[in-house]
């Protein structure tokens, strides 16, 4: 018999953290109504409610009430419709499945894979992604962001840097580096003075935090502070390796339930949302627990897709060299090599990985972004204050830089 | 989703084209006499695929072609190369190898030892062509595609299957009273970070397998210092047996490509490069090998593509997740004494069709083979 989303109950919810599952017993006969794969999804989502940011408990609750009123917008029954066509993986004839919809939606993709109907899942997301845009659309006013991405900590050559950025700007190959630091960093404080909005100010670092005294407004993460419970989960990992019986789902699967108290995880202090976050990008992400240049890129990902930022400084530092897998995860401390030379390589690309990332925001026709070099003499900068497609050999400095671009 | 592949497909034939001056298919056919005619008439045949899922950005798109030198200025000028193979299976590396292999989508758990559910062209090859084992090898870096070579198929199976060499393995054996100086060469994939203990029964098996190939493990193990990855490992493999056994049939899986999944671009480049010497280095190899030399079909392929740079749900080259038009549309290289040379192909094909095609070749019957012709080849 399927579990359909007519069965659910309000004691499915039971195990959810205390805000999610209010939310989700108030919506239950709207969610009873919701195609099975839509809805494994959007509970995943909703049962991280607790400790998401402000933009995204927002939008959330717009979903929810959209979705109730699904009978007056032909649209949305559209494309729940696509999620109704699907074939319906056996996981969802298991009695009480929604209360662990992270496992029932892995089931359900490996279903299907297996059953060749993973590209209809596929359209049928980015049709409903488009009715979310439009949500945004009606909920959040547009913002004048700014993103700025340090890169090439001690790499010198910088030969044809940031090719993919620079039709989108102008590419300043004569930037003088003195002072450049220190101006991005009293920008970022100054805009979080003017607008203090929570979680909207960001300095995400590779290494150590640059600076390490708090400012006012600014949430700062960085790969050299999270090393304890970077450690920690790497011994989880070694320890799941050694045993031989744990796949690499079901290694995800347990990642994805520990919390941070499991992994010792106090950077975030007080902050449970800031601490969750921090847990998320290293639970989620592919190689944030080895590769810091990783870190850096799937964490602006992250805050992009999530906290949709006003202001996000990027800087990145050298990772740790290639080697061999049980090496890279071993948790033995001591002095590592480093390759600041790959490391410049994989911050062009996620540099531009974030100004992709920074273009699926609302309003981003009005959003700046720069890139600069620390180590080297170049910078792009792409802002509607600029032009597209040019280099410039003036020579000029950082906050010149930023001046121009802010218009 | 294909318009995308399409547009792909033509700058990838406008770059060749201008490149190496060569033409399509149909203008081909008119013009060039086959080598074949001078061919003996069983040929030897040898797939590679191209490593761990590769996008076009770093390889065949303009913006790639840094990466990959050798196969541009080596081998394009003599092969055969479509433009447009379509995997329309599970983008999950076993799996998708399986289905290379078997000429079906196979639907299996990525992540579980499993056999193929369909014949593999070597157990298609053994028995039509009454072949020992001997003659049909897998050589495959991760511990994961131990069941690569035979399937579990009623019909077929049941010893039919290719002698499958996993060098990893051979290096923990040969390791074994050595100093494991070569940990660099034992990295499995990102995704797959689960080390099996080797049983004794293994152990045994793979000594017998040493023993066949004639291999020195002391020889083995010198190489090994000096390899850089698995894959320059498996490649010293595949010229040992060449050498020594010299199958009519040889099917090399490369995998350095998939640390991709860690999420270092510089790693994931340079792999693509040292992919790109390996299968140049192997070209050169069966040019100078007189069992090989004028007569061997050489295949190469990625599995699939990696995620598109555009694709909300993915995050660029990282993964290959989304199942997009990218990740799913790659290319085909063959050559051989009776390959044409100089011709692109646009038509869409599927990665299933290698199979059938290889049978034709081979002169064995792939009867339950879901694909179809690569006529251009034959």
């Amino acid at each position: 018999m399927i579990a359909s989303p007519a069965s659910l109950q309000s004691s499915d919810f039971a195990k959810y953290p205390s805000q999610a599952r209010d939310l989700a017993q108030r919506y239950l006969p709207t969610l009873t109504r919701l195609p099975v794969a839509f809805l494994a999804v959007f509970l995943r989502e909703l049962m991280g409610y607790d400790w998401q940011f402000p933009v995204e408990r927002a939008e959330t609750e717009a979903q929810l009430h959209t979705l109730r009123n699904r009978g007056d917008l032909p649209n949305l029954q559209q494309t729940l419709a696509r999620f109704d066509s699907l074939p319906i993986a056996p996981c969802f004839q298991r009695t009480g499945w929604a209360a662990q919809p992270s496992r029932a939606v892995e089931e359900m993709t490996a279903f299907l894979w297996s059953a060749g109907a993973m590209d209809a899942f596929h359209v049928a997301g980015a049709a409903y992604g488009d009715q979310l845009a439009q949500i945004r659309v009606q909920q959040e006013k547009v913002r004048d962001r700014l993103c700025i991405v340090i890169v090439g900590r001690d790499a010198t050559g910088e030969q044809d840097l940031f090719r993919h950025l620079r039709p989108h700007g102008i590419c300043f190959e004569n930037v003088s580096a003195g002072g450049g630091l220190k101006a991005v960093m009293s920008l970022l404080e100054k805009r979080a003075q003017a607008d203090p909005v929570p979680y909207a100010h960001w300095y995400v670092d590779g290494g150590e935090t640059h600076d390490s005294g708090a400012r006012a407004g600014v949430n700062s993460i960085s790969y050299g502070d999270l090393a304890p419970t970077r450690r920690n989960l790497l011994q989880y990992m070694v320890t799941a390796r050694s045993l031989g019986s744990v796949g690499p789902e079901e290694l995800r699967s347990r990642m994805m339930q520990m919390g941070p108290t499991q992994l010792g995880n106090s950077q975030g202090g007080s902050d449970e949302v800031l601490r969750h976050f921090e847990l998320s990008v290293l639970k989620e992400g592919a190689g944030t627990q080895i590769f810091s240049t990783t870190f850096v890129q799937w964490t602006a990902r992250e805050l992009l897709r999530r906290a949709r930022p006003d202001t996000l400084v990027l800087r990145y530092a050298p990772r740790q060299a290639d080697r061999p897998m049980n090496e890279l995860i071993s948790v033995e401390d001591g002095e590592q090599e480093l390759d600041p030379r790959g490391s410049l390589v994989d911050a062009e690309m996620g540099a531009y990985y974030t100004w992709i990332n920074l273009n699926r925001l609302h309003g981003e026709e009005n959003c700046r972004f720069i890139s600069w070099h620390e180590s080297g003499t170049t910078a792009i900068a792409v802002s509607p204050a600029l032009a597209k497609g040019t280099v410039s050999t003036q020579t000029c400095d950082v906050e010149q830089l930023l001046h121009w671009s802010l218009g | 989703m294909f318009r995308m592949s399409c547009e792909r497909a033509i700058s990838r034939r406008e770059f060749l084209r201008s490149a190496a001056g060569i033409g399509t298919a149909t203008a081909m056919f008119f013009g060039l006499p086959l080598r074949a005619a001078a061919l003996p008439p069983m040929p030897k045949t040898i797939v590679v695929t191209f490593g761990g899922g590769a996008r076009d950005e770093e390889t065949f798109a303009p913006e790639g072609q840094r990466y990959i030198p050798r196969l541009l200025e080596e081998l394009i000028p003599q092969a055969t190369f479509y433009t447009q193979v379509v995997n329309r299976g599970i983008l999950g590396h076993y799996v998708a190898n399986a289905g290379l292999a078997t000429g079906c989508y196979e639907t299996f758990d990525n992540f579980m030892p499993i056999a193929p559910s369909n014949p593999t062209i070597f157990e298609y090859y053994r028995r039509d062509r009454q072949r020992p084992a001997s003659d049909v090898w897998v050589i495959a870096p991760s511990n994961g595609f131990d069941h690569i070579g035979e399937s579990n198929h009623t019909l077929y199976g049941h010893g039919l299957g290719a002698t499958v060499v996993l060098p990893k393995q051979l290096l923990t054996l040969a390791n074994h009273h050595a100093v494991a100086d070569c940990d660099q060469l034992l990295r499995d994939n990102y995704e797959s970070p689960i080390a099996s203990p080797l049983t004794a029964k293994r152990q045994d098996s793979l000594h017998g397998m040493a023993e066949l190939m004639k291999l020195s493990m002391d020889d083995f193990l010198a190489h090994a210092r000096k390899s850089q990855s698995p894959d320059e490992l498996s490649l010293y493999i595949a010229q040992h047996v060449m050498q020594t056994v010299a199958p009519s049939l040889l099917w090399i899986t490369l995998h350095d490509i998939d640390i991709a999944h860690s999420g270092a671009f510089s790693l994931y480049t340079e792999a693509i490069t040292r992919t790109d010497s390996i299968c140049a280095d192997l070209w050169k190899s069966i040019q100078s090998n007189p069992e090989y030399a004028g007569k061997t079909n050489l295949f190469l392929l990625p599995d699939f593509g990696r995620d598109s740079d555009m694709s909300p749900g993915g995050n660029g080259f990282q993964h290959h997740r989304t199942g997009d038009a990218l990740s799913r549309t790659t290319w085909l290289m063959a050559m051989g004494p009776n390959i044409r040379q100089s011709v692109t192909v646009d038509r869409p094909v599927q990665s299933v069709d290698l199979v059938p095609t290889l049978a034709h070749l081979l002169g064995c019957n792939a009867r339950f083979s879901r694909g179809s012709l690569l006529t251009e080849v034959l």
